[in-house]
Order: C-alpha cells, then sequence, then structure tokens
C-alpha cells in the first residue's frame, strides 16, 4: 500500500475505516479491553432516538488503517431481553441502519468462565458473523491452572482465538493484526437470517456448548477460592448487611470530609480570580456581570466537583470489584418488599451521582413496570446536584461537632438526608406498585462475578469522564443559565432614591414576590422562592443563584453560608432541606424520563408528586421547627 | 459429603436411598444442598407477568440447563431468600419463586 | 454605553444558548431519531 492511497481517499481504493465490535458476557473485560484498545481517543454518546450509551473509539493498525472500536452492552445471548442487550442483537446482525454491520466482531470471553459465552460464540457461528475471540483474563486462567486447548476451540467454534489480558494490555497488537486478518478472509460476506430459539434449540445449544467446554477445558488445578471465602463473609446474612451499611457509610463520611480541603482551595481560588477581575474591569456593569454574575456563580456549582469525584471513585471501585452485584443480592428482599427489582439497586445508586444516568441505567430492568417504577422513584435518591445545596445549608446552620467522640455531627446530618432520600424512594415504590400496577415482578437472575482487583488505570479514565460531563455541565448550561440569572437579578435597576435593595425592584425580585405567598406557609423567604426558579435547570444552580442574589443585594459577607446564616432562620433552612430531599425541579430529569418512557404522563405525574411530597415535608419540618423555638 | 447430609437433614425427601431419591425443586433446598439439574421448566407461571415459557428460556440462557450441578451457596437474609447458587463453575442470584420449576436431583454426582 | 453594549450581547448570546440547549436541540435529536430505526421495543411507553 503506498502512501498516496492513505491520504487520498478515492472510494473503493482507498482501505476504508474497519469496523469492529466488542460484544461479550457481563463482567468478562470488554470495557478494560475497549480502553486498552482505544486509550483515550474515545467518544461517549447515546444511539439515535433511544439513550443506550454508545461508546465508540479508534486506533490506527500497523499499516496505518484507521480501526473503529465499538464497545457493546453486554449480553448472554443474542436473543434481547432490554433495550441494551436489542442494541447489541441489532448491531451485531446488521440491522441498525444509523449504525453499519461491523466488519469483524470480537467476543470477549471471560478465560475463567467459558460456559455461557460459548453458547454465544455458537448463536454467532451459526449466524456466520465474522468474528475472532479474545480469551481474556488469561493471566488469572494461567494462574489457576486451567488448561484451554486453544487450537480445539478455535476449529470448534470456527473463529481464531487469542489469549488477552486487557488490564495489562497483554495481546492487544496480536489482536489487532488477528482482526485485520480475519475482516481481510471475510470480506463480504453477510450473516444469514437470525431467529429467536426455541428452548428445545436452547437446550440443544447448550448441550453442544458443554460438549465444547468437556473436550477444551480441563478444570482448574488451583480454583479461585478467594472469592467463596469472601463471598462467605460478604454475604453472610449478619456480616454481609453490616459490611453493606459500613461501605454505604464510609463512603458518605468520605464526600464530606475528604473533599473538604480541596473544596476550600478552589473556593478561595474562585474568590482571588473575582478579587482579581475586579481590579482589571472599571467598575460598572461589565463588572458586576463578570464577578458576580459568571465567576461566583459558576465558582459556586465548580467547588463541588471534588465531592463528585469521590462518590464516582466509590461507585466505580466497588462496580469493577463485583460488589455491586452481591449488594444487589443483599438488597433484593428489601427492594422486592417496596416492589423493586433487585437489579434496581444499581440505577438507583448510580442515581446517588445524577439521576440522568441512572435512570438511563434503568434499561438493565427487563420488566416494563420494574423500569418504570425504578424510574419514578430515581430522583428521589439524593443526587450530586443536591450536595451542593446539602453543604452550603448544613456548613452555615449546622455545628461543627463531634458526636460520640468520633462521628461528625455535620456528615451525620448528610448521612441522615441521604437516609430520607433512601426510604422515600422505597416508600414512594411500595404505593406506586399499589396504584398503577400488582403484577408480580420479573426473575431476579443475576451472575455473581468474581472478585477482582479494580485496574486503576480503568477506574482513573471512568472518573475522569464523569467529571468532564460535570465540568461540561458547569461550563455550558450552568454558565449561561447564571448570565440570565444575573440579567433577572440585575435589571431593571432601582429607581432613584430607592429605599430597598436594587434585587428588589428586578424582574428576579418580581417573580420571587409572586410565588412567595405560595411558599410563605412552609417557611420560604422570597430569595429561597427566587432560587428555586433557576434550579430548574440543575438542582446545583439553586447555590449560584442564591450566591447572585445575596451578593448583588449589597451583601458584603463574602462567605455565602456565612450569609445565610445570618439571614435565615434554622427552621427556614430545615425546611429548605426537607424540599430539597424531594425537589422535583430538574428540567433535564423530567427531559429524560420523557425520552425513557417516551410519553409525557410520566414525567408530568414525577413532577406532581415531587412537588407535592416537597411541599408537604417542608411544611412539616418548618412547622416542628417553629414550634421548638428554632423560628 | 458434608453438605448432603446436611441438606438430608434438614429435609426428610431428601433421606438417600440407594437408588434414586425422587427429584426436588431447587426452591425448596437450604444452604448445602447439592445436585444435578433433571428438569428444567416453568411449572408454573411463577414470576407473575413473565409467561412461562419465557422464564424457561431465561434460567436455560443463565446456564440452569439438565445435567447441571448445583449447589446453594448462600442465603438472603430475611425468609432466606433470593440463594446464591453455584452452577457448574459461575455463582447466580435467583429468587426461590423462580426456581421453582427447577428439579434437583439430590446428591453430590 | 460601551459596556452596556457588551452586556447585552453576551445575556443575548446566554439566552440563544439556553433556548438551543434545553428546547431546539431537543426537538431536532428527536424529529432526527423519527427517522431513524430505533427497534420495535426501544421504549417502554405505555
Amino acid at each position: 500500500m503506498t502512501a498516496a492511497k492513505v491520504v487520498e481517499p478515492v472510494a473503493g481504493a482507498a482501505p476504508r475505516t474497519l469496523r469492529v465490535a466488542l460484544v461479550g458476557n457481563p463482567n468478562s473485560g470488554k470495557t478494560a479491553m475497549f480502553n486498552a484498545l482505544t486509550g483515550s481517543r474515545q467518544k461517549v454518546a447515546n444511539y439515535a432516538g433511544v439513550t443506550v450509551e454508545r461508546k465508540e473509539g479508534h486506533l490506527m493498525g500497523p499499516d496505518g488503517r484507521r480501526i473503529s472500536i465499538l464497545d457493546l452492552p453486554g449480553t448472554y445471548s443474542l436473543r434481547a431481553r432490554s433495550p441494551d442487550e436489542v442494541i447489541t442483537r441489532d448491531v451485531v446482525l446488521g440491522r441498525l441502519i444509523s449504525e453499519p454491520a461491523p466488519d469483524v466482531v470480537v467476543l470477549v470471553a471471560d478465560a475463567t468462565n467459558l460456559r455461557l459465552v460459548l453458547r454465544l460464540g455458537l448463536e454467532m457461528k451459526a449466524v456466520g458473523i465474522p468474528a475472532v475471540v479474545a480469551l481474556n483474563m488469561i493471566d488469572i486462567a494461567e494462574r489457576q491452572g486451567l488448561d484451554i486447548d486453544v487450537d480445539r476451540l478455535s476449529r470448534e467454534l470456527a473463529m481464531p482465538i487469542i489469549g488477552t489480558v486487557a488490564t495489562r494490555r497483554r495481546g492487544m497488537q496480536d489482536l489487532v493484526l488477528l482482526i485485520e486478518e480475519r475482516a481481510a478472509a471475510s470480506a463480504g460476506a453477510a450473516p444469514s437470517a437470525w431467529r429467536e430459539p426455541s428452548a428445545i434449540e436452547l437446550r440443544a445449544l447448550h448441550r453442544e456448548a458443554e460438549r465444547i467446554h468437556k473436550a477444551c477445558v480441563k478444570p482448574p488445578k488451583r480454583p479461585d477460592t478467594f472469592t467463596g471465602r469472601l463471598d462467605d463473609v460478604l454475604l453472610h446474612p449478619v456480616a454481609g448487611i453490616l459490611v453493606l451499611l459500613g461501605v454505604l457509610f464510609l463512603m458518605f463520611q468520605a464526600v464530606f470530609a475528604w473533599a473538604a480541603p480541596l473544596m476550600d482551595l478552589s473556593n478561595s481560588g474562585f474568590e482571588a480570580l473575582s478579587a482579581w477581575v475586579g481590579t482589571l474591569l472599571p467598575e460598572g456593569i461589565l463588572k458586576s456581570l463578570i464577578s458576580d454574575g459568571i465567576i461566583a456563580g459558576v465558582g459556586s456549582v465548580v467547588v463541588f466537583l471534588p465531592q463528585i469525584v469521590i462518590l464516582f471513585l466509590f461507585i466505580i471501585l466497588l462496580e469493577d470489584f463485583g460488589y455491586m452485584a452481591r449488594a444487589a443480592f443483599l438488597l433484593d428482599k428489601i427492594m422486592g418488599g417496596a416492589g423493586l427489582h433487585g437489579r434496581a439497586f444499581i440505577p438507583l445508586l448510580s442515581s446517588f451521582a445524577c439521576a440522568i444516568p441512572g435512570i438511563m441505567a434503568t434499561r438493565v430492568i427487563d420488566n416494563k413496570h420494574d423500569r418504570l417504577t425504578t424510574i419514578l422513584v430515581a430522583p428521589l435518591m439524593t443526587c450530586s446536584a443536591r450536595i451542593p445545596v446539602y453543604t452550603l445549608i448544613i456548613s452555615a446552620f449546622i455545628p461543627r461537632q463531634q458526636v460520640m467522640g468520633f462521628l461528625n455531627l455535620q456528615g451525620l446530618v448528610f448521612f441522615g438526608l441521604y437516609a430520607a432520600g433512601l426510604v422515600s424512594a422505597l416508600t414512594v415504590a411500595f404505593v406506586v406498585r399499589k396504584i398503577f400496577w400488582r403484577s408480580d415482578a420479573e426473575p431476579f437472575l443475576m451472575e455473581l462475578p468474581a472478585y477482582k482487583t479494580p485496574d486503576p488505570l480503568n477506574v482513573l479514565r471512568n472518573v475522569l469522564q464523569r467529571a468532564q460531563i460535570f465540568l461540561q455541565r458547569a461550563g455550558t448550561t450552568i454558565l449561561s443559565m447564571m448570565i440570565l440569572i444575573w440579567f433577572l437579578c440585575a435589571f431593571p435597576g432601582a429607581p432613584s432614591g430607592a429605599t430597598r435593595p436594587a434585587i428588589d425592584y428586578s424582574f428576579a425580585g418580581m417573580i420571587g414576590h409572586a410565588i412567595e405567598p405560595v411558599l410563605g406557609p412552609v417557611g420560604f423567604n422570597w430569595q429561597m422562592s427566587v432560587a428555586l426558579i433557576p434550579g430548574m435547570a440543575a438542582r446545583e444552580v439553586a447555590v449560584g443563584a442564591l450566591g447572585t442574589v445575596y451578593s448583588i443585594s449589597g451583601d458584603n459577607t463574602s462567605l455565602l453560608g456565612a450569609s445565610l446564616a445570618h439571614q435565615w432562620s434554622l427552621a427556614s433552612a430545615l425546611a429548605f432541606l426537607a424540599w430539597y430531599v424531594f425537589a422535583p425541579q430538574c428540567a433535564s430529569t423530567l427531559a429524560v424520563v420523557k425520552r425513557e418512557t417516551n410519553s409525557w404522563r410520566w414525567p408530568i405525574i414525577m413532577f406532581l408528586y415531587m412537588t407535592a411530597l416537597a411541599y408537604v415535608a417542608a411544611f412539616i419540618v418548618y412547622r416542628i421547627a417553629v414550634a421548638f423555638g428554632a423560628g | 459429603m458434608d453438605s448432603v447430609r446436611r441438606a438430608a437433614d434438614l429435609d426428610l425427601e431428601l433421606t438417600p436411598q440407594p437408588v434414586s431419591p425422587a427429584p426436588t425443586s431447587l426452591a425448596n433446598g437450604r444452604r448445602g444442598f447439592v445436585g444435578r439439574i433433571s428438569t428444567v421448566g416453568a411449572e408454573t407461571a411463577a414470576a407473575g407477568g413473565l409467561a412461562a415459557p419465557e422464564l424457561e428460556r431465561r434460567l436455560l440462557e443463565m446456564g440452569f440447563v439438565e445435567g447441571a450441578r448445583v449447589e446453594i451457596i448462600h442465603e438472603g437474609f430475611i425468609g432466606k431468600d433470593p440463594i446464591c447458587v453455584r452452577l457448574d463453575d459461575m455463582r447466580v442470584a435467583v429468587r426461590r419463586r423462580d426456581v421453582r420449576g427447577i428439579m434437583v436431583q439430590a446428591g453430590e454426582p | 454605553m460601551v459596556q452596556g453594549l457588551i452586556v447585552a450581547v453576551i445575556v443575548a448570546c446566554a439566552a440563544a444558548w439556553t433556548i438551543w440547549h434545553m428546547f431546539l436541540r431537543g426537538w431536532l435529536r428527536k424529529r432526527a431519531a423519527a427517522k431513524g430505526d430505533c427497534g420495535p421495543d426501544c421504549a417502554c411507553g405505555d
């Protein structure tokens, strides 16, 4: 091949991009392989019209040919049971219009757990999909003394096979060579028609897979006993629950305590920036926009990045370690009692970070009713966008003192708010099932993967991806909202000779005063009412809005918290916290629900029930606090 | 072997017989119950909303097939449900009511 | 005067961006998706 051909892509002459898709059972290390192949050259988006996450990356083959890699959702079979698996099936079979059929499919197999992936391989073989098998985690298989007859396996499946260790990037170059060879050999071959196998055919496929397994795989000489021994503790009816509670509690203490120094640092950074800009610009409206509107507003949100990073670090570590499935097992009965599927635990835990990925993650639940119930309660889980609000109020109103010698009172209140969200989610789920549908839940069938040491690089990459998404929001949605809020707060200006602060005369003041009578009974003043409106864009914007409202209203206190502490009563602050446990105002969540359920009915129901709960909760909290003299 | 004895103690139906004891449902097994699957079916529409043939196929896809070795290795803490089953060399979590139709020939094969 | 003009431009940009991001983009995507094929069971609406 000459260089000219590569530079000048004449149709049919130049080598076009080689399309490769990764397919495999869940927990086979597919995503680690995707990362090992593509490094940082990846793009996360959605499939057209559905919200299944589409991860694509690319690399350059040894001869300079571009290879694009698609990471497909994990599946046990081509017979799809959830929207995620529908995508996998349709891409593999070339049925998706927006996605051309891959040239080569890489079947990622966990070398230590081949039985089920063999059946998937046989399904692919029957359809005639050009495939290669990556026998992943081959190092663990070797350590266990697992004897795999690779040549025979390759003949039986009619697919070339290569051993890989994705987390250590072992075998990646050979895999790429194998992919290219396979692509060259199978050019133009179209897969034959596929149809759903019946139970009888499934049994036959299984028998065939079993025969191959017997013939090619000798049982390990040193089987993994670590997972079994650890499960004896982690799945123990008593010890397991204690460990689970401990893990969750540690997570929330960490979010609060570890992040504090970093947050203080970035806080003072933004203050310094604001002061520096103040010296550069002349006094006037532009300076007000930049330092009061943009820097103060965006800064008060970006400050929460350390907490979000720590939260995601925990979630990703637990997922990669294999603990998530155990937690789902332990919680299935509780979740089932509330009318939820054990698997709903994973979407609900993701909702601790943000309800949007959580609602998207409900795709792992096959049954429609189970899924809708989970979607409806997911926003009740305390998402990270509430952290800024909670942090602000807690640090302003709850004294930083030790309880029982080692517990931080602020951390305890924080934990209590999370617990309130969790309890209300379970309660609402229970009620929803009773009201809308009484049918029993989906079967709970879940593989518990072997424990694995999380790969630091993988964890880091995933955490950074989440941080990037958060910062992107801060840089786009939040920035533009901040500018608009500033505008609402600054215009129209106060008339000459005004006695009240300027913001009282602005649009924001008008809106705040307009809804104040409604929110008055729950102890909200007009500034709080104003802050709820931009909070529609994203919950954390409410913090920025409060910052804007108070710094514009001529308050000289640099710390928003301190400012709130002497302007709000404790009862109002607690009512605000109670409101935010439910806080229905997140436009993006409602939009995602609309998209996921394909109807306006569910987002409307969600908005109404959450607003009602928020109002009632805030009312009760406010009245009780006032009765105790905190008004 | 110890586990067989334990299972037998708990369930009279499992009293060891020289030839072949009647298969018992996996749903009734206690922790330590070991055996080989003799039939996989969905005798009832155990999962409510899910049709029996569909449940059967899902069980098959998860590896619950005739001849597979099963052992109950963990039980949940409320009502001993769900259960964690060692299925050949995998670990699978299931609810008892979903595996009612899986009949198991008890005893170490 | 110059300051007022700059501020007006920034605010107008922010407003336009918000409207685009929150409403128009989603609407366009939805229209594009309607043309594409997402299979019979891609959504679970009633």
